[in-house]
């Protein structure tokens, strides 16, 4: 899934949306793309703890592909970097969610 | 010599989040007039993109057309300082917890926290009835090394 642009109060409904029509869907392993995103806030952080709660209930997990300093700050601050891991490439990324797959989800 | 004045730089906003990108931009924008470095000026839009939400979240009714949000910077030697002010319900601030330490346990209270570790110093002033000033400070580039 790639998100692009701004995550804050106005576009999280947006991304709301999008993301409960994975979960419609029955998609449990998913990678946010991040790389894309040039901002995020309190609001975003929501929108992308709630899918990952979902996820995780349905036995799958999230992770995040960031790049932007500032994005990952924002995580870092947080403590969101606890619950939602962020790597650098999709490769990386999707090598995660292949292990967290073949063990059954371990998040 | 004599003090060098304050620029302030104000902009008012109607209560609708599609305006939180114009106020972040704006505030951004005369913060890099004022030498802060590219990370600097992230945490500053992210705290006034914060205390906006926050407005907007709380401080009208939803259907009140005429609720506003004011937005001031204000230029000085040392610091840059940010207000978002609104005319709100207000709240008792003895009810809100804030610690600037650790982030809160559950998403309540997060754009708070991030508002207090993206300044240098945060205030404020509040109470019901009386709508609420947030008061967002960072140092100016050069006065952080005076301390």
């Amino acid at each position: 899934m790639r998100v692009v642009g701004e995550i804050d109060a106005y576009s999280a409904p947006d991304f709301r949306a999008v993301f409960a029509e994975l979960t419609r869907d029955n998609v449990r392993f998913i990678v946010a793309d991040l790389t894309r995103v040039d901002f995020i806030d309190s609001t975003g952080l929501g929108v992308l703890n709630g899918v990952r709660k979902r996820a995780v209930e349905a036995g799958g997990k999230l992770v995040g592909i960031c790049t932007a300093p500032n994005v990952r700050k924002v995580f870092e601050t947080t403590g969101f970097l606890q619950l939602i891991q962020l790597y650098e490439t999709e490769d990386e990324a999707l090598a995660d969610m292949r292990g967290a797959k073949e063990r059954g989800s371990d998040a | 010599m004599p003090e060098q004045p304050e620029d302030i730089v104000e902009l008012i906003v109607p209560n609708e989040r599609k305006y939180l990108h114009v106020a972040r931009l704006t505030v951004s924008g005369v913060a890099s007039r004022q030498g802060f470095s590219v990370e600097e000026i992230e945490d500053i839009k992210l705290a006034v993109g914060e205390a906006c939400s926050n407005a907007m979240e709380h401080a009208y009714d939803a259907r009140d057309q005429n609720a506003m949000i004011r937005i001031r910077c204000r230029v000085e030697p040392e610091e840059f300082i940010v207000e978002v002010i609104d005319e709100g319900r207000g709240f008792n601030l003895d009810e809100v917890v804030i610690d600037p330490s650790a982030p809160p346990a559950t998403e309540h209270g997060l754009g708070l926290f991030l508002i207090g570790s993206s300044v240098d110093r945060m205030d404020i002033d509040t109470a019901p009835g009386a709508g609420t000033k947030v008061t967002m400070v960072k140092k100016a580039p050069g006065a952080r090394d005076v301390d």
